[in-house]
């Protein structure tokens, strides 16, 4: 599946685990990590907090609460009417952004000059993350490299940030000599050469080829070009924050679905930026015909095609994308044009993305006389206690007396990981 | 770029930066729909020396929606006998269906599910089978 990797290296991928670890630069990685939605792991869009005080991205907890109401993080209840935006962190966002490149690079600079040779251990402490993380950049690199089968595409996540070359959208993977972007200039260097590539203050050691640009280059020039493909598909787009979910294999496919079906109704666009806008109502689509729900779909100048499950799911989206538009600093917002092009390019790629039906259920048919035998097998001798779910909590499926790893999920690691984004954002 | 394949990338970022927590492997990763990663249950349980694989699938609404977790059973592996666990590698477990939150990940579902066959300290043919499990399969 090299095609979705390669959109991978079109997109500027950042992680806190950029950054030193505590030890070495305190605070800057849990710093990066706080201003990081725990569902996308972005920083925040449209940060937005729930009664509990936890943050995330507005479209990111408009999708999440629909599928439970709670708090993803903490599991208190919360509901759509709970959100906040929170406005200082948005604009903390901002800031860090312009600031994080820079920054990084003087965090590795204070990196190199305290490291000493560490022996790479396979991170038992990695959920905790105090790590033993004060490698250099090389050991680091073999490291991850380790457990992975030559198969798996190693050389492209080693550089994830690396920009596309901009001509081509699929380029020859295999092909590629074994780079690694430099963390600080961004430029490809053969990863046998990145030590002494930022020994040199960024200077030496550059791969020839290397697009002498920063990061944002090929993502850029990738953009202009889904301008002009889109252009024509959304009539009254001036190609604005054209979004970059909108890869070319996804283009082409929209490109004929799209045909006489997709082409936006020009809707007479509002002012996004109008600091009076609001958040549109949910719509209860079960009480409503499809023909209602199409006409819903075409005011807001969006296609009108497939049933009324389609329809019904396309407006839902809608509106989180809307929504979440409305909850950023109205400078910030984008444009209708862009939602919906947004939401045509969600959908094309869910179409390529339908999996085949689960084949457990048949699986678990055809073996029924095996299961059957074992269940005998495991029959108890002692009798079963089936222990009543918690007041408040859902009955836990297979929660039984036996299996504290489960029944007590939340003290089980995984519940730890709840607890640390806890920490990382309070 | 769905939200599903950008958070997954992050998540193999992490796991190529920062490793696994010990006793869990990534075995292969080739796409963003498809990972497979091992388990080894480690100290002295009744799953000494083995390793299981699993397998996890993840639609586009990944991580708003729970991956669907399952043992790999083929030739190389076998799925651990545990009450919660079926022969063909099914997998009854709360974070896997009701009990998931988008904020998990793949490495936080390995490592409760290790955690679900570490706690398993008693001969398992003595165990019974999950009651629920008959009834309620959520994964
Ligand atoms: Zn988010
Ligand atoms: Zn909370
Ligand atoms: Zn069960």
């Amino acid at each position: 599946m090299a095609s979705m990797l390669d959109d991978l290296l079109a997109q500027g991928i950042t992680d806190s685990t950029d950054f030193p670890d505590d030890a070495t630069t305190p605070g800057l990685r849990s710093f990066d990590d706080a201003l990081r939605c725990g569902i996308c792991r972005d920083f925040y869009d449209a940060p937005v907090s729930l009664a509990c005080g936890h943050c995330f991205c507005s479209a990111c907890i408009r999708s999440a609460l629909p599928e439970k109401a709670q708090c993803p993080t903490c599991r208190k209840e919360a509901s759509e009417s709970q959100l906040r935006r929170v406005v200082a962190v948005e604009s903390a966002v901002h800031a860090w952004k312009a600031a994080r490149d820079l920054i990084l690079r003087f965090a590795l600079e204070e990196e190199r000059r305290k490291s000493r040779p560490v022996l790479p251990s396979l991170s038992q402490t990695r959920k905790s993350s105090n790590g033993n993380h004060s490698e250099r950049l090389g050991q680091k690199r073999r490291r991850r490299d380790s457990p992975l089968p030559p198969s798996s595409d190693d050389e492209i996540v080693a550089i994830p940030s690396s920009p596309a070359p901009s001509g081509s959208s699929t380029p020859d993977i295999s092909s590629l000599p074994d780079l690694v972007e430099c963390p600080v200039c961004q430029k490809d260097v053969l990863s046998s050469k990145i030590n002494m590539h930022l020994d040199s203050s960024c200077k030496k050691y550059l791969f020839e080829g290397s697009t002498p640009t920063g990061s944002n280059t090929g993502a850029e020039s990738s953009k202009s070009k889904q301008k002009q493909q889109w252009s024509h598909l959304f009539p009254g787009s001036k190609g604005k924050n054209v979004p970059a979910k909108a890869k070319d294999r996804d283009q082409s496919k929209t490109k004929t679905k799209g045909k006489g079906k997709g082409k936006s109704r020009a809707t007479p666009d509002v002012d996004v930026t109008d600091e009076s806008l609001e958040h549109l109502p949910k719509v209860a689509y079960d009480i409503h015909p499809r023909q209602r729900i199409s006409e819903m779909l075409a005011e807001s100048g969006l296609p009108t095609h497939g049933d009324k499950n389609a329809l019904a799911r396309r407006h839902a989206r809608w509106l989180v994308l809307y929504n979440a538009n409305i909850d950023r600093d109205p400078k910030q917002r984008h444009t209708l044009d862009h939602l919906r092009q947004e939401l045509k390019a969600e959908e094309a790629e869910g179409r390529t993305k339908k999996e085949t039906v689960d084949d457990v259920v048949a699986y678990q048919k055809a073996n029924k006389g095996t299961f059957a035998k074992l269940t005998e097998a495991a029959r108890p001798k002692k009798p079963i206690k089936v222990k009543k779910a918690k007041e408040g909590t859902p009955v836990l499926d297979g929660d039984e007396v036996r299996d504290p790893g489960l029944a007590e999920g939340r003290n089980s690691p995984a519940g730890h990981e709840v607890i640390d984004v806890d920490d990382s954002e309070s | 770029m769905a939200v599903s394949t950008r958070r997954l990338q992050k998540e193999l970022a992490d796991i190529k930066k920062e490793g696994t927590p010990v006793g869990i492997e990534l075995l292969s990763a080739d796409d963003f729909s498809t990972w497979y990663l091992t388990v080894e249950v480690l100290g002295e349980t009744v799953y000494q020396g083995e390793k299981f694989a699993l397998k996890f699938r993840f639609d586009g609404q990944y991580p708003i929606s729970a991956p669907a977790v399952q043992f790999v059973v083929d030739g190389s592996y076998h799925a651990p006998i545990h009450p919660h666990v079926y022969s063909n590698g099914h997998i009854c477990a709360s974070i896997l269906g009701s009990e998931w939150s988008p904020v998990l990940s793949v490495v936080a579902v390995c490592v409760t599910i290790q955690s679900m066959l570490a706690s398993c300290k008693v001969c398992p043919s003595v165990h019974p089978i999950c009651p629920s499990c008959a009834c309620q399969c959520l994964v």
